[in-house]
């Protein structure tokens, strides 16, 4: 069967965890340190989908740009899927992404869209302030996972979980 | 045409050069290109993955249809485990067939400057959310009780509500502005502004001036204009402590904003617009000065659409101890300390206590007993009780020569009356009694 090249983006503001999600989907580790990304950093990992569907993802690790620029809208052209990534930690990040979300919208209206709740390890799960992330995903109508790249918690399953609505 | 010689001198600017047809299969390229190539190949999505979702563009610029479209700061794994950054750009190029130029050339050296100044720059917001999050702000969340989870559970639900008023209660120290705070930054308003006047701390001549701005002449002072706090709360939240304490003058200004969102600075005819999160917050019995004439019924009416009711601190049971530890941690970081937690005894001490302070008596509480305090457990004899002794009847016991109860009992009326100046609401609270309870001991021993 022929593998399907697809390119997926990971959205939003800086320090969210969006390099940590990927390092920890496709090598399957995980840094403490925070090392600011510029620009666009592409990582490749095949993912099957329930239907045993095998994708070739093209992850895009995009700076947490603010602005909207023409190199904005040109690293997001072309998606075919993208997670959307919110830290637990700083409910302002939630915020930024409701304005990404409109952008990438406007280049890629048809793309497929996971939204990722980052740092679990970080908060107490069982607390109220997590509703303010899930009701935003209910409002977006987007499938939600709580994960933690620290704890390897959920995030290889936000991928698969893309890959079948693709 | 392209040919060697046009590649050749694109090397000589370090740039790398390569041609295209519309279906992104390799007609040439010089040796740049192919050195920064992912992989050696004939096809544009396997040199450059960065082109794969672009088909359609690459044949439209092919065409002639889009003129071109470019990749800023490709990351790619150098030599020596730092990244190398490169732009590529896709153009069309004129000739009989479809087909598109592409250049890439390295950009490391402008990258490495942008990466260090954004890092800097997001190293700072961090931070600065980090230990937002780990002061006092949120505090008033933390816990675990019936009451701290129904707290909580409000917060969220009401920060979702655009611009409702809402009215905090509580005693003094209850954390009413973190709770606004905490409001505020929950709602989809986050990022506007955060403005918080207490009522009492303004001279009442100061405070009309403040909140409503004034224009340049408007009295013997206003040399220019200037924006009131009211402007300044523009699309985000109003915070009015102590609101018990505004002037019934301004009450009744404040009552026309709220109904009109309309406001003039002083000395201007010209009305504005205004739109903001209006939270008030008060430890006194407003009702009870409605009916003493020194509030207005109609505003009261207008602030209170939603009521949140702040639990004292010690009604919250465990949950000291947890908040005890947030502090210990927060102080922990301040002062570059190692405090692990606190003694079996320090910890019976800390839910024994009547905290009448609330949450900031306990914070002032654990920042004293760590500020000289190197220990890795705080011990009791570390806490320092306002009141000098953990006020729990368990502790205490009859001395020797025996007591007289009725003089105890006095001598407890007045402490309340002076600790709460006088408030015999407050007084009765603390002595866990009603209001006519209070009043009839007080009359029985004539204080």
């Amino acid at each position: 069967m022929a593998v399907i090249k697809k390119k997926i983006c990971l959205l939003g503001s800086f320090g969210v965890g969006k390099t940590s999600l990927i390092r920890r989907f496709v090598l399957n580790s995980f840094e403490e340190s925070y090392l600011t990304t510029i620009g666009v950093n592409i990582s490749r990992k095949r993912v099957s989908d329930s239907n045993e569907t095998e994708y070739d993802f093209l992850i895009w690790d995009i700076e947490g740009h603010e602005k909207f620029s023409q190199a904005i809208q040109n690293y997001y052209a072309g998606s075919a899927g993208a997670i959307l990534t919110a830290d637990l930690t700083r409910p302002d990040s939630l915020t930024h992404l409701s304005s990404i979300l409109t952008r990438f919208k406007t280049i890629n209206p048809e793309a497929s869209l996971v939204f990722c709740a980052t740092k679990s390890d970080l908060v107490d799960v069982s607390a109220g302030v997590q509703k303010t992330y899930t009701d935003w995903a209910k409002d977006n109508k987007l499938p939600y996972f709580i994960t933690s790249a620290k704890e390897n918690n959920n995030v290889e399953e936000s991928f698969i979980a893309l890959a079948g609505l693709l | 045409m392209i040919t060697k010689s046009t590649g050749y001198l694109f090397e000589l600017r370090d740039t790398g050069l390569a041609l295209f047809d519309e279906n992104g299969t390799l007609l040439f390229s010089n040796n740049i290109f192919r050195r920064y190539c992912r992989q050696p190949s004939s096809l544009l999505n396997e040199c450059f993955p960065e082109t794969v979702g672009l088909e359609e563009i690459i044949r439209k610029i092919a065409r002639g249809h889009q003129k071109t479209f470019y990749i800023e700061n490709i990351n790619r794994p150098g030599k020596k485990k730092d990244a190398v950054y490169l732009n590529l750009s896709l153009h069309h190029f004129a000739s009989s067939a479809a087909q598109v130029v592409c250049f890439v050339w390295e950009v490391t050296s402008e990258a490495i400057l942008k990466q260090r100044f954004v890092q800097k720059e997001n190293e700072i917001s961090l931070l600065k959310t980090r230990l937002a999050a780990k002061s006092s702000e949120g505090s008033a969340l933390i816990g675990h009780s019936k009451k701290v989870e129904t707290l909580r559970t409000t917060v969220v639900q009401i920060a979702q509500i655009p611009n409702i008023n809402i009215l905090l209660r509580g005693e003094s120290g209850t954390g009413k502005n973190l709770i606004a705070r905490e409001i505020h930054t929950l709602s989809s308003n986050a990022r506007k502004p955060f403005i918080e006047i207490n009522c009492a701390a303004i001279p009442e001549h100061l405070l009309e001036s403040e909140l409503f701005g004034y224009e340049k002449g408007a009295f013997t002072n206003a040399a220019a204009s200037k924006k009131g706090l009211l402007e300044e709360a523009h699309e985000g939240t109003l915070f009015l402590d102590e609101i018990a304490e505004l002037p019934l003058a301004l009450q009744a200004k404040l009552l026309h904003i709220i109904e009109s969102r309309r406001f003039r600075r002083l000395g201007s005819n010209r009305e504005q617009q205004v739109e903001f999160r209006l939270i008030t917050a008060s430890n006194k019995n407003l009702q009870q000065l409605v009916s003493e004439k020194k509030f207005r019924e109609d505003l009261l009416f207008r602030l209170n659409v939603v009521q949140i009711e702040l639990p004292p601190l010690r009604s919250l049971e465990e949950d000291i101890l947890l908040l005890a530890e947030h502090f210990m941690h927060l102080f922990n970081l301040r002062f570059n300390k190692k405090a692990e937690g606190f003694t079996k005894d320090a910890r019976q001490a800390l839910l024994e206590y009547s905290w009448p302070g609330n949450v900031r008596e306990l914070s002032n509480l654990i920042e004293r007993a760590m500020i000289f305090n190197n220990a890795k457990y705080i011990k009791k004899d570390d806490l320092v009780f306002q009141s000098g002794t953990t006020s729990d009847a368990k502790t205490w016991s009859v001395p020797d020569g025996g007591i007289k109860l009725e003089e105890v009992e006095q001598k407890l009326l007045l402490s309340a009356l002076s600790k709460t100046n006088g408030n015999k609401a407050r007084a009765a609270q603390l002595l866990g009694l009603t209001r006519d309870t209070l009043r009839y001991r007080l009359e029985k021993y004539k204080l």
